[in-house]
């Protein structure tokens, strides 16, 4: 059995010895007349890094808040952003023109394009003279039976 | 066995502590005058103020940095920053209390930045330690540790310091090495007395564990 678990006495002594670090003599000789002579000098700048500029070098509480201010910031643009809805289109106004639209003349489509023709299949842009329709939008209203066709749904039902 | 598991912070045995006398000794009265001069811009003053406490500012940031060169900056930054800082100086502790803080701080502060940069630049131990019947006694004692020598012991005992958090090699270094007493630590490390005894006491265990080698 060790009679001395802690060597406390033992550790004191071994401290004792680090009393005996010491630097040369010389060492003290000139140091204060050093800072006295560098209290006059200008400092020469740090060199610190990015981090240390913004001041965020040794408080973590201000690094921390600054992280979850930025992310914060972050998730509030993001959601933001999501809630924007497209713009709803202005109902036209009958005063507006701009809604009127100009329609192509109705032989537009029935003028023979020749093969081979770089605007094949294109249609004829109008040209001065021609006939302007100018168009309204289309009433909504329900869809106009065939009479003809209901009868021969009928018809075919009873078979 | 060097490496020691991480001990968690006991508490302190109950100790009484005799009252400590708190009137301020003939060396802070000509402390306060030497400071009301180079307050008014006297050099002098201030040179002599730094000479009288040179030597326990650089002993303290050497012992907790383990490096000679390190030690001799933060020395003298500790010293041009108290100048500039002497103007706010009311006086309230010592100046050698005051001039501590600053030199502890900014030696905290280094270590920060050092973390686990640190190397060794050691002074060489001084002629009074090869007589030092301790020192003696602790390396031709018949244990394992007798072949090691006072160089291999100094370098052991640094390394193990320098596992210590700083606060905790601080208060080694203030109570076990400069001889400060329990309230002046207190002041200077700005807590209570109960926390720098909790923190010496677990400072000392976990030196203890570290050098379990060479105390046998």
């Amino acid at each position: 059995m060790n009679p001395h678990p802690d060597h406390p006495d033992e550790l004191q002594k071994m401290l004792a010895l680090k009393r005996h670090e010491t630097p040369s003599p010389q060492f003290f000789k000139g140091f204060s007349t050093e800072v006295i002579g560098r209290l006059h000098s200008p400092e020469p700048p740090v060199d610190q890094a990015w981090w240390q500029r913004l001041g965020l070098d040794s408080k973590p509480v201000q690094v921390s808040i600054t992280g979850v201010a930025v992310c914060g910031l972050l998730v509030v643009g993001l959601i933001a952003s999501l809630r924007v809805e497209p713009p709803k289109p202005v109902p036209p106004s009958p005063d507006d023109p701009s809604h009127l639209v100009v329609a192509p003349p109705p032989n537009a489509l029935s003028v023979p394009v020749p093969a081979g023709s770089p605007v094949s299949g294109v249609a004829e842009a109008p040209r001065i003279g021609d006939p302007v329709v100018l168009s309204r939008p289309a009433p909504i209203s329900q869809p106009k039976l065939d009479p003809n066709r209901a009868l021969l749904n009928n018809t075919t039902n009873v078979k | 066995m060097s490496e020691a598991a991480p001990l968690r912070e006991p508490e302190p045995p109950a100790v009484i502590d005799a009252p400590e006398d708190d009137s301020p000794s003939h060396e802070s009265a000509e402390d306060f005058v030497l400071v009301q001069r180079a307050q008014q811009g006297d050099e002098s003053a201030y040179d002599e103020l730094v000479k009288r406490y040179q030597e326990r500012v650089y002993a303290t940031i050497y012992h907790m940095t383990a490096n000679h060169e390190d030690a001799g900056d933060l020395a003298q930054e500790t010293f041009i920053k108290a100048y500039q800082a002497l103007k706010s100086f009311k006086g309230d502790s010592s100046f050698y209390t005051w001039v501590y803080r600053i030199a502890v701080n900014k030696t905290i502060n280094f270590l920060k930045q050092r973390r686990n940069k640190s190397h060794l630049s050691l002074n060489d131990l001084d002629f009074n330690a090869e007589h030092d019947p301790d020192l003696v006694a602790l390396v031709s004692d018949k244990t394992p540790r007798r072949e090691a020598g006072l160089s291999e012991l100094q370098e052991k005992l640094n390394a193990a310091m320098l596992k210590l958090s700083p606060v905790h090699r601080l208060v080694v270094t203030l109570h076990d090495v400069q001889g400060l007493a329990h309230d002046e630590i207190a002041n200077i490390m700005d807590c209570n007395i109960g926390t720098v005894r909790s923190r010496l006491f677990y400072a000392r265990q976990q030196l203890q564990a570290y050098l379990s080698d060479y105390l046998k």
